[in-house]
């Protein structure tokens, strides 16, 4: 069934999006990220523009965000204040990276910037995911005893505040710079950054991981629907009708991968997760250095 | 389709044909782009009176159009340098009975745009001829720049053709206009306005999107949040 999508000004098959966002929304709920990672690529390769692959994919990660927050907001899993905290950063970052990106795109370097991001980002990410798991599950079976947490040199700034819900008394101030970092790539890349913020949670803030997920989702739902509103407003490029298609797949999807995901443990779904992620950045590294088939391309001016 | 047709044009023949060499219809004037849009075609269709050949020429708005080339930077491929096009038709197609080299005098073929060569590439930046070969090139594949529609004559003085108006292509004001060539000079011209809109669904956000970007963000995020509730609601359930 072919569909019109109003904002990118292109036709094509619903059952397609609906299997992208299914896809995505599978390995989402089996990791428990937002997939806003996989989603940006696969639109841009489906020949959605890129402008309207970021703010699209970002509008249907706080969608699929919001069902994963619910979840663990009934649980009690969620650190509101730490995610405040964290949100106060998240949308400075994001007003920033919303203007980075009009500008590379005045520029006509949006594809590029878009990828190099990505590569930079998922390739570092991802190669920590796949060692550090791989160091886990070595060690598992000598069952070192783990501290609680490490003092870093993060326990020495000012501003401290209790989180009680992570156990933690710490500054303010590193939550509020990942929160921004993160809100800085969200509005760059379309992505929450899950995957990004689940990894800053746990070894630079040094939260429990039991409320790590739920926060994060907090975080996400806030920052993506700050990306949603800033790019309506500075680039026009929100699809809700791509958003809506993708976002029926990837519900659904969810609810196969999470009760998939229970039967996996969590070093070997950190590694399974980083490895997909180094696949990606890889993947795109290739599309920047190979010949591409088209050397031209046209845009509106 | 044959029937979509076939009743106009036995009105046509019933037209004083003496008093007109040319006579020129659209089976619609609109081409409506819906949810559901994947393509459509108009019917061109008429009557002329013998000899000569029929000359069908459809284009969209002019634009500004960027075209960007990639070139090899340290092995990585990302845009280097730009032309910028005035006034370049977002879609332009063109059919006649016969080769248009052939049939129409080449200074009149300029004068009208009749043909794909014609089409005016006024550029600032890059001069490089690679460039307005991209644009036909990229445009010609993605079927918004079209050098051969096929025109069919039946009994010598009906004619008929389809333009062909591919999902790509872009709202706005079209023209679409039938010539009759005799001795290689247009001798008789038509002109017939072919508007594309959006329309239902589709037109709705397009227009909110534009006119109301602050509240067609704030839909959005309303609209979904829901969808995720909605997500979060059914897998409680199962």
């Amino acid at each position: 069934m072919q569909v019109y999508l109003p904002i990118a000004e292109i036709t094509v098959d619903a059952l397609l999006l609906l299997g992208v966002g299914f896809a995505v929304g599978w390995l989402s709920g089996l990791f428990g990220v937002g997939g806003g990672f996989l989603m940006t690529p696969l639109l841009i390769l489906i020949g959605v523009p890129s402008a309207v692959a970021v703010s699209t994919s970002a509008t249907q990660t706080m969608g699929a965000s919001v069902s994963g927050l619910m979840a663990h907001w009934r649980r009690g899993n969620v650190d509101v204040r730490m995610g405040l905290t964290l949100l106060l950063g998240g949308f400075a970052g994001s007003a920033l990276g919303v203007q980075l990106f009009a500008l590379v795109r005045r520029a006509g370097q949006a594809d590029f910037v878009v990828a190099v991001f990505y590569i930079v980002v998922l390739g570092i990410v991802g190669g920590l995911m796949v060692t550090e798991s791989a160091r886990a599950i070595l060690r598992r079976r000598k069952a070192a005893p783990r501290r609680l947490h490490q003092h870093l040199w993060i326990h020495g700034l000012p501003f401290k505040a209790r989180f009680r819900a992570s156990r933690l008394y710490i500054s303010i101030l590193p939550p509020i710079f990942v929160g921004m970092f993160v809100g800085l790539l969200s509005a760059v890349m379309g992505v929450g950054g899950g995957f990004l913020l689940v990894p800053l949670m746990i070894y630079v803030l040094g939260m429990p991981t039991s409320v790590v997920i739920g926060t994060s989702l907090f975080q996400i739902v806030f920052v993506t629907a700050n990306v949603t509103f800033l790019q309506s407003i500075a680039t026009h490029s929100v699809d809700i009708v791509l958003a809506l298609l993708l976002l029926a797949g990837s519900v659904a999807g969810a609810q196969f991968g999470a009760s998939m995901g229970t039967r996996l443990r969590g070093e070997e779904t950190r590694g399974l997760l980083g490895l997909l992620v180094v696949a990606v950045a890889a993947q795109l590294l290739w599309g920047l250095l190979q010949r591409p088939d088209e050397l031209f391309s046209l845009m509106h001016g | 389709m044959i029937a979509r047709f076939a009743l106009p044009v036995l009105l046509l023949l019933a037209l004083p044909l003496r008093a007109q060499p040319l006579v020129a219809e659209l089976g619609r004037n609109v081409v409506e782009v819906s949810t559901a849009f994947a393509g459509d075609s108009i019917l061109v269709f008429g009557a002329f009176e013998p000899p000569g050949d029929i000359v069908i020429v459809a284009r969209g708005d002019a634009r500004t159009t960027v075209v960007r080339q990639k070139v090899s930077v340290g092995g990585i491929w990302l845009n280097g340098p730009s032309a910028r096009f005035m006034n370049l038709p977002s879609f332009y197609a063109v059919g006649a009975t016969g080769p248009l080299t052939e049939i129409v005098d080449p200074y009149e073929r300029r004068g009208a745009t009749i043909g794909l060569d014609t089409v005016s590439m006024l550029s600032r930046g890059s001069q490089d001829p690679a460039f307005r070969e991209a644009v036909i090139r990229i445009r010609s594949a993605q079927g918004l720049y079209e050098s051969n529609v096929p025109v069919q004559v039946v009994g010598g003085r009906l004619f008929h053709a389809r333009v062909p108006f591919p999902s790509l292509v872009e709202p706005g004001s079209y023209r679409i206009d039938v010539m009759l060539v005799r001795d290689r000079r247009v001798v008789a011209r038509q002109e017939l306005p072919v508007s594309v809109r959006r329309v239902g669904f589709a037109a709705d956000v397009s227009q909110v999107a534009t006119a109301q970007p602050a509240l067609y963000g704030l839909g959005c995020i309303a609209i979904a949040a829901m969808a995720g509730w909605l997500g979060a609601f059914l897998f409680r359930r199962s």
